[in-house]
């Protein structure tokens, strides 16, 4: 087990040392990427556009400038070109928003997605089965943007039944907490718990085939132990992997939309708010931010993997 | 047609037979709805089982005894089928069951034990956990403390050594015959009166499967069970069966006493069941005699291995003389190991020396785990060896890479145990055969014509060129397969099990095809071949010369004649003891 994780925090270095510099990079060519031309204002002069650059250390190699901006990361003390803040405090106050979306609507994709997966399995081919592909279908389809104003006219606007958006501290308020995010949850988790069914049906399925769990039919258990007991956590296997790597992306930022459509100011919305300005620090950091926790998940993925399954080891 | 021979044990038999009866199958019928239409898979059975009594359900693949046995279990409703007749156990209707009235049968009154011991039981649960599970379910009374120091005694008595350790052990952690052990242990747990068991020592090895056999032999003895053995193996039915029921295409053709219908079987296809399996004469050493003798490696120290380039004992033919005493394929002291968990490392081969002459049939027998299929892999070079010589025609491949091995695997050919998952299943059996022969460089044009020539070497026409491996039998497409690694024209075919997943007709049938295309091609081009088995009766029938393998070291090695007759290494009598019992009654019969 140490040995395991000394690797992987190993391998997360290398990761972050690659992303960053693939990030740093990037800004380095794109057209218009020249930061201090928009820091100078619009109607600088060409000297004041000089002074900021060599205020900021534009000028400087490009190797200089991406170790004194890494420095600045690692110990906290970077700023952000456009507004000259504090990038890890903005990403600290962002990041409460964007956890709650995560954890609360990865607990609700998972239950939904394994309840239907198993129900349309154990149902395959007849009506309550075909039913929930063409469900699942809906969900995988539909646009997160459209379901999240969907909620917001229907259940915010028309009905009055939950706020129209923003975010309210866990802390503070937590009902207020709870319906500030229950539409996001809702509007995030739909298309996931479609495809999360579907991969589970399909694994369920293959299970159902194995001979161990003839095996257990013919140890006279009943059906529903069949199922939970042998079938189900033989099934689960993909399951863990997918929602590892998709609960880190959310973590990340990956619910751009969703955080930006009911206005929670998460982590996605910083970053989208960041490339728009071309803004290098934000992007950078909250950049990491994605590489750690998939890396971290990916981990923690491992070690469930493990617990479910004695045949695999760790130690590799 | 089946009704007429088996009126002796027909349903309507006297009253006081009846109560002695255990199990009674009346006119059974099981049909599935397939695209093809309905397939019949059980066309009308009738037959009993009596109380402590072991009956053998006897029938090549496909023949529909394991849809018997599935369909006394009540597993073959989930699968679609469609059933007729009655099936009683003692006062029970089976077919009219509901399934959760099957539920309670399943494991208390009638238990299976299935082929594949490594397949059947859950990876992901511990033995114990799945043996007190059973007795849980049928038992409520019983909590799960109790119910777990039962499996530990199960376990005890079904052979398991140590079984209050091995209880918390995962199916992965043991070995197969540990694991069917486990399997039987599960099925007793609750004492049935009927125990099917489905192949249950076809997967395993002689010694292991002639342990199991003794269990069950000591179980029919000591308990008034019932037991219903389906197998294709008449060598387990010679060990075991007090009755036997012959089954092909969905019906009985024969039954009777053990000892009558091995002695003298009545139907023409119990006949050529017994035929096939009669042992095929020991061949005599030809083309190649290799190292003189049986040797035992370590006994004589560091020499232990002569080069052994030694001229034949006997060579009747002119051809045969100038090709002797050429070694193809030499591997000198290899050795391999593996890293293993918490460094620990695991030699799988150690020091191993053998020889395949030109144009000889080398066999290399052992269990699993002996190492052999490392040794395949380390002599085509897909594992690299930890220390030793390989030499092919002479050159050291020990250490050659990419393009200098591509002369050495164009000559050194594999043919695979499990030709249907070695076949691109998306490929048509022409195509196959022409990816040796554009290596070969041989023109398009003549693609076709030399297709063909090959399909007919191996007993095939023309017409199989247009099928897709999955549309020919097992043996056809192993036929297939030696086609494929002909077609690159080898030096030498490695063969891995070549015939274990095949009938015991069809595996006599691709034996022979083997002889004699080693015997065709000898004057000319010689062909050897390197045949690796578990099983010493195919390897004694088609080899020049015998390897015995053990725990990754080579224990014995001579010509084939002269280890049957006399081997030294006290494993190879034991290999020989665990086998030869049941092959020696079936031959005075035949």
């Amino acid at each position: 087990m140490a040995g395991f994780l000394a690797r992987r925090l190993a391998g997360m270095a290398a990761v972050l040392l690659a992303i960053s510099l693939l990030t740093f990079l990037i800004f380095q060519v794109i057209p218009g990427g020249d930061p201090a031309v928009r820091m100078a204002g619009r109607l600088a002069t060409p000297q004041q556009v000089q002074d900021v650059r060599h205020a900021w250390g534009f000028d400087r190699p490009v190797y200089d400038q991406y170790l004194t901006t890494m420095e600045k990361v690692l110990n906290g003390s970077v700023v952000s070109y456009s507004q000259q803040i504090n990038v890890e405090e903005e990403i600290l106050r962002s990041l409460p928003p964007t956890l709650s979306l995560a954890v609360g609507a990865g607990v609700i994709w998972l239950f939904f997605g394994v309840l239907f997966g198993v129900l349309s399995a154990i149902t395959a081919g007849r009506f309550v089965d075909r039913s929930l592909t063409v469900v699942a279908l809906v969900g995988v389809s539909t646009p997160a943007f459209f379901l999240g104003a969907l909620l917001l006219y229907y259940l915010g606007y028309r009905l009055e039944l939950l706020p129209l958006g923003g975010y309210v501290h866990l802390t503070s308020d937590p009902w207020g907490w709870f319906t500030h995010m229950l539409m996001p949850w809702l509007a995030l988790s739909v298309a996931f718990i479609g495809v999360y069914a579907r991969v589970l049906r399909s694994s369920v399925l293959d299970t159902m085939g194995e001979d161990y769990v003839r095996t257990a039919h013919a140890k006279g258990l009943s059906e529903r132990r069949v199922l939970v007991r042998h079938v189900l956590r033989n099934s689960m296997i993909p399951i863990v992997t997918l929602w590892g790597l998709d609960f880190a992306a959310v973590v990340g930022g990956g619910a751009i939309v969703i955080e930006s459509v009911f206005d929670l100011h998460g982590v996605g919305q910083y970053a989208a708010e960041s490339i728009a300005r071309l803004d290098v620090p934000p992007v950078l950091v909250v950049t990491l931010l994605v590489a750690c926790a998939v890396v971290v998940l990916g981990a923690v993925v491992d070690i469930l993997y493990a617990a479910l399954d004695p045949r695999i080891r760790l130690a590799r | 047609m089946s009704d007429a021979s088996v009126s002796g044990e027909a349903p309507r038999a006297d009253t006081a037979a009846r109560a002695a009866e255990l199990l009674d199958v009346a006119n059974l019928r099981v049909s599935f709805d397939t695209e093809a239409g309905e397939v019949r898979a059980v066309d009308g059975v009738s037959f009993a089982v009596r109380r402590g009594e072991v009956l053998a359900l006897v029938g090549e693949s496909g023949s529909g005894k394991s849809t018997i046995g599935l369909t006394l279990m009540g597993l073959t409703r989930r699968l679609g089928a469609r059933m007729s007749g009655a099936v009683r156990l003692e006062e029970e209707d089976l077919l009219g069951a509901s399934e959760r009235e099957l539920q309670a049968l399943r494991g208390r009154r009638m238990a299976m034990v299935f082929q594949d011991p490594i397949s059947s039981l859950n990876p992901v649960q511990r033995v114990g956990w799945q043996i007190s599970e059973q007795i849980r379910a049928h038992q409520p009374l019983v909590n799960g403390a109790q119910a777990l120091e039962q499996a530990v005694e199960l376990m005890d008595r079904a052979g398991i050594a140590d079984a209050r350790s091995r209880v918390r052990a995962y199916p992965h952690e043991l070995s197969g015959g540990m694991r069917q052990r486990v399997m039987i242990a599960m099925a007793l747990s609750c004492e049935p009166g009927l125990l099917i068991a489905d192949e249950p020592t076809t997967a395993l090895d002689v010694t292991t499967q002639a342990q199991i056999l003794a269990q069950l032999r000591e179980l029919r003895e000591r308990t008034e069970m019932g037991i219903l053995f389906i197998t294709h193996d008449l060598g387990v039915v010679a060990e075991l069966a007090d009755r036997i029921l012959v089954m092909r295409g969905g019906q009985l053709v024969e039954q009777g006493e053990a000892d009558a219908i091995l002695q003298a079987p009545a139907h023409p296809y119990t006949q050529s069941l017994l035929a096939a399996y009669a042992p095929r004469p020991v061949r005599s050493p030809r083309a190649w005699v290799g190292p003189q003798s049986s040797i035992t490696p370590g006994a004589a120290g560091g020499s232990h291995y002569s080069t052994g380039l030694g001229i034949a004992g006997e060579a009747p033919l002119e051809e045969r003389a100038q090709l002797q005493g050429r070694a193809l394929l030499q591997a000198r002291e290899l050795s391999v190991t593996f890293r293993g968990s918490r460094r620990t490392r695991v030699q799988v081969l150690d020091s191993v020396s053998l020889t395949l002459g030109e144009g000889e049939t080398l066999g290399v027998v052992g269990e699993s785990g002996a190492g052999k299929t490392t040794l395949i892999r380390c002599l085509i070079r897909l594992t690299d060896a930890s220390s030793g010589t390989i030499h092919f025609r002479g050159q050291d491949i020990t250490k050659a890479k990419g393009r200098q091995l591509t002369p050495v695997r164009r000559d050194l050919q594999m043919v695979f145990q499990d030709s249907h998952a070695s076949l691109n299943p998306r490929r048509r059996v022409e195509w196959i055969l022409q990816t040796g022969l554009r290596l070969r460089e041989v023109p398009h044009a003549q693609w076709r014509e030399r297709a063909t020539e090959l399909l007919e070497r191996v007993g095939l026409r023309a017409e199989h060129l247009e099928r897709y491996p999955h549309e020919l039998s097992g043996g056809e497409r192993q036929r297939v397969g030696i086609a494929r690694a002909l077609s690159c024209d080898p030096r030498a075919l490695v063969l891995d099990e070549p015939v274990s997943s095949l009938d015991a007709t069809v595996r006599a049938q691709v034996l022979d095809l083997l002889v004699r295309l080693q015997e065709e091609g000898a004057p000319t081009r010689p062909l050897s071949y390197l045949l690796v088995s578990h099983d010493l009766m195919v390897v004694r029938g088609v080899s020049d010369r015998v390897a015995v393998m053990r725990n990754g070291k080579v224990v014995e090695v001579g010509p084939t004649e002269e280890l049957f007759r006399a081997p030294q290494h006290e494993y190879t009598q034991a290999l020989l003891a665990a086998c030869l019992k049941l092959p020696g009654q079936v031959r005075s019969a035949v």
